[in-house]
């Protein structure tokens, strides 16, 4: 089917559907081609059956379908209805799960600045697109997932958008394609915290205060993944003892 | 573990001043963008094989930029739309050897200079090159952009030219209409996407008119005039010129 993208007025009522929803209810057959609703957008085909394990499998398709189009532009807000229709075509595998509007409507504005990055259909095209296979820690969840590692990785810019980074999470967090146990558990504060309780050490959120750290004295950027896990401090020693460039590099 | 020093350097990092550097930045136009307009290493006696790298900063967002070797680095407009709306705009300049990752050198919060400015269409640069010419104007056509090269025997530095109120007074108006001659006579160059902060730059001067390439010499002469006054209008030329009269007169 050709892609195409919901306007203002769709948008709208998908919203208001949204709020409304009941658990496996599917979106209203006008969102999908509506006249009102949506229109069309792009010489661009879609496989509407087609099934995704998990969002780094969609973000990885998505990119293929719009490989000759600038992303930039895609991810503009004037192609925020391109996101959405996305949502509703694909919402038998994204709508599982009942969460908050933001990750199925892209969200410039919420209370604490723009929400664009929890759509989980929009986050998942543009982190493959920016990071391909070292994208795989923050979109190793199924379709109606977001999680704490999408949140903590995607949330600040600066971070989401750090290839030495993500290729750093990926290589530390991620065990046979799945996130290892407590890769994105918070630290809980010194006053909480009993003796010996290891919790939270070598987390997602530490590792971007080492980075922060390391960036003082190396272009981080740039700086070769394997060359990185051997900087960082004692803490991530559990993650990078099961990192694959530490068993080859022993 | 007893803390360490802060007076020490384990890393052998070298502080660069930020006199020593100048980035512009333009964000009035669509699309904002910064410019590394100086970086003078004289007397640093660095390697030969540096690198610059810009890393822009806006609220939690950030863009690092490769600028190639200091020696010859990138001093084209660099688009920054994908960093945020909010926050104030910092850099950070770190100067890396050729096939490593350790900093060698490095400027921190580096602020851009004043929006708006000349600056950002005409950069200043010093050079040994000139013999007994004071400056000259050198027109980097696919950069989009102009670099008065001065001499070095007069102002050391791009700041000491700065602060040279003659230099600027004087210099820049004659630069800025030496640029607009040059568009003058090869109009189609305006048209060129690299151009566009100079548009933008001449509409924040309020000259929105264009040159055309069938317009006789005579409308081309003025709408050069017609830049420079708007410059000089717009940085008070005369009126700072003369207060260096008067305060050299009472001294």
């Amino acid at each position: 089917m050709k892609v195409r993208q919901l306007t203002d007025l769709g948008t709208a009522k998908f919203r208001t559907w949204l709020e409304s929803r009941k658990p496996g209810e599917s979106p209203p057959p006008s969102l999908f081609d509506g006249e009102d609703e949506t229109k069309e957008l792009l010489h661009r085909e879609i496989e509407l059956g087609k099934k995704f394990a998990t969002r780094f499998e969609l973000g990885c398709y998505l990119v293929e379908v719009f490989r000759d189009l600038p992303a930039q532009v895609l991810l503009s807000e004037k192609n925020d209805g391109l996101w959405n229709w996305l949502t509703v075509a694909y919402f038998d595998q994204i709508g599982k799960k009942t969460s908050k509007y933001w990750h199925y409507v892209v969200t410039r504005r919420g209370h604490a600045g723009s929400l664009a990055y929890r759509h989980l259909l929009r986050t998942s095209f543009e982190m493959y697109w920016r990071h391909g296979e070292t994208s795989l820690v923050m979109l190793s969840g199924d379709l109606s997932t977001w999680g704490d590692m999408s949140e903590q990785l995607t949330s600040r810019q600066n971070i989401a958008y750090h290839h030495g980074f993500i290729a750093a999470a990926n290589e530390l967090y991620l065990h046979d394609g799945k996130l290892i146990k407590g890769a994105a558990s918070r630290l809980k504060p010194a006053r909480k915290r009993r003796p010996g309780d290891s919790g939270g050490r070598g987390n997602v959120a530490r590792l971007a205060l080492a980075v922060r750290r390391l960036c003082r004295t190396y272009d981080t950027h740039e700086l070769p993944t394997n060359e990185m896990l051997q900087l960082l401090p004692k803490e991530f020693a559990r993650f990078v003892a099961k990192s694959t460039l530490s068993t080859t590099s022993k | 573990m007893p803390r360490m020093s802060r007076l020490s350097n384990p890393t052998g990092l070298i502080d660069l001043e930020k006199q020593r550097l100048s980035i512009v930045l333009d964000d009035q136009g669509p699309k904002p963008s910064y410019s590394l307009a100086a970086l003078d290493l004289t007397d640093m006696r660095f390697q030969s094989d540096l690198r610059a790298i810009v890393i822009a900063r806006r609220g939690n967002s950030e863009l690092r930029t490769d600028h190639g070797p200091v020696t010859d680095w990138r001093k084209s407009y660099i688009d920054l739309s994908e960093l945020g709306h909010d926050g104030t705009w910092s850099f950070r300049v770190l100067l890396i050897a050729a096939g490593s990752h350790k900093l060698i050198a490095a400027a921190e919060n580096v602020r851009p200079n004043g929006l708006g400015d000349s600056d950002s269409i005409i950069g200043l640069e010093p050079t040994d090159e000139l013999g007994q010419v004071p400056w000259e104007l050198k027109v980097l056509e696919t950069e989009g952009r102009a670099v008065i090269r001065f001499n070095r025997t007069l102002y050391q530095n791009a700041a000491a030219a700065e602060a040279d109120k003659h230099f600027t007074c004087l210099v820049l108006p004659e630069a800025v209409r030496q640029l607009a001659r040059w568009h003058a006579y090869s109009p189609t160059s305006i048209a060129d996407e690299v151009w566009q902060p100079f548009k933008n730059w001449l509409t924040l001067m309020g000259v929105t008119s264009e040159p055309d390439e069938s317009a006789s010499t005579d409308t081309n002469e003025e709408w050069c005039r017609e830049v420079v006054s708007a410059f000089c209008e717009r940085f008070r030329g005369v009126e700072v010129l003369a207060g260096t009269f008067k305060w050299e007169e009472e001294e």
